[in-house]
């Protein structure tokens, strides 16, 4: 399957770049020329294990660099580079799906996002936040309910109503699917969920999150 | 000049939203940086910088050493109450998705009252997609922990909340960058107003 992977990468002339921290092995480029004789290596010396955490400004020129890339969002520099920046919020987000019971939710499959509110003690609102950015990690999916209802629009906004973002109301009934392939390390026994890093029980964001729930004081 | 503010000045200019001639003026603009790009951009148009009196206090030098300060009005204000009237572009960068509902609506029908027909509201801001994009959520549930109320809001909802505060004819446009540009056009109309004058 590998072989045949390579196959269309090296028909296709897919660009690829190897970004490592040291000189590869010349065995493992011998055979990387064989297979892919488009393939460039780009060394960052010293750079450990994760040169694209080490030096995310060059990496982020060297990945603009590489190949063509179609001219519409999610190639700007600036803003691969603020992907990149958001390791912390990446784990945080991870962190309070755990502490705030949400994985152990979801392990069960589907579920509302108003009940995971619920069980969580969160304002529904800052929850959903919180799983859109869960959905762009690949942790969860989002869809719309039975409930959905359509696009809601300003009295006044005659005109120029069609854009070209997608334009579906977000404040809708949402359901919530953990995403199979990392779904049982996320979910954690519920004797472990107090155990969050951070020096708080939830982690920062989950803190956010039922700070801002209903009743809760501020 | 920051990256963002680089992308803001770059999405402004690009996208045709501004006038070639005519008073920009620019709504909670901070020191001065865009503004200043934008005129030395574009040698026709004029300036306005609003922001409050103690955050435009550095604008004389950046405005000096942009060589537009001949060209820019400094106003020292509160965008909740009232903005100087008579532009024919009003500009709002990364200021509405620092705001609750509320308080941005309080901005933006200011704003409109001191529009007058014809003159068109440039929202450079982040414009969240409906599918998930990675930038972008992150960038949302931070604000959760750096931001009171702010909120980066759908096209349906920019269209809502400029429909319901003094501003119709709504248009997007993607960028490529991290901030789109909506443009809009006021429906409260103020009195006769003057060119705005200023130090």
């Amino acid at each position: 399957m590998i072989a045949g992977a390579f196959e269309v990468l090296r028909e296709a002339r897919v660009p690829y770049r190897i970004i490592s921290g040291a000189d590869p092995d010349p065995a493992y480029r011998h055979w990387l020329a064989e297979r892919l004789p488009q393939a460039t290596t780009t060394v960052f010396p010293a750079s450990g294990h994760f040169p694209h955490l080490s030096r995310p400004d060059e990496f982020a020129r060297w990945l603009a660099a590489t190949g063509d890339w179609p001219p519409v969002g999610g190639t700007d520099p600036s803003r691969r580079l603020l992907g990149l920046l958001a390791g912390y919020q990446r784990t945080q987000v991870l962190t309070a799906m755990v502490t705030l019971g949400v994985a152990d939710e979801l392990a069960a499959g589907r579920r509302p996002v108003s009940e995971l509110a619920a069980v969580a003690g969160a304002q529904p609102q800052a929850l959903e936040r919180m799983l859109r950015a869960a959905a762009s990690v690949g942790l969860v999916r989002l869809e719309r309910g039975a409930g959905s209802r359509p696009p809601r629009w300003g009295g006044r906004c005659a005109a120029g109503r069609r854009t070209p973002f997608e334009t579906r109301c977000s404040s809708t009934a949402l359901t919530c699917t953990p995403s199979g392939a990392t779904w049982p390390i996320v979910s954690a026994p519920a004797s472990r969920r107090s155990n969050a890093p951070m020096g708080s029980p939830t982690g920062p964001i989950g803190a956010a999150i039922r700070r801002l729930a209903p009743g809760s004081t501020r | 000049m920051s990256q963002a503010v680089r992308d803001r000045v770059a999405s402004l200019l690009a996208t045709g939203a501004l006038p070639e001639q005519g008073t920009v003026v620019d709504v909670g603009g901070g020191n001065g940086t865009l503004l200043a790009a934008v005129l030395t951009a574009r040698p026709a148009l004029t300036g306005v910088l609003v922001d409050q009196p103690d955050v435009v206090e550095g604008a004389a030098r950046v405005f000096g050493e942009a060589g537009v300060a001949d060209r820019c009005a400094v106003v020292g204000g509160d965008f909740f109450t009232a903005v100087p009237a008579g532009g024919q572009a009003y500009v709002l960068s990364a200021i509405v998705l620092d705001w609750d509902d509320q308080s941005a609506g309080s901005i933006l029908r200011a704003t409109a009252r001191a529009m007058p027909a014809g003159a068109v509201l440039v929202v450079v801001d982040v414009v969240r997609p409906d599918h998930p994009d990675e930038a972008v959520d992150l960038l949302h549930v931070n604000m959760l922990l750096t931001n009171s109320g702010g909120r980066i809001r759908t096209a349906a909802e920019w269209a809502d909340l400029l429909g319901s505060n003094g501003f119709d004819h709504i248009q997007f446009t993607t960028t490529g960058h991290l901030y789109a540009v909506v443009t809009a056009k006021p429906n409260l109309f103020p009195a006769p107003s003057t060119t705005p004058e200023g130090s």
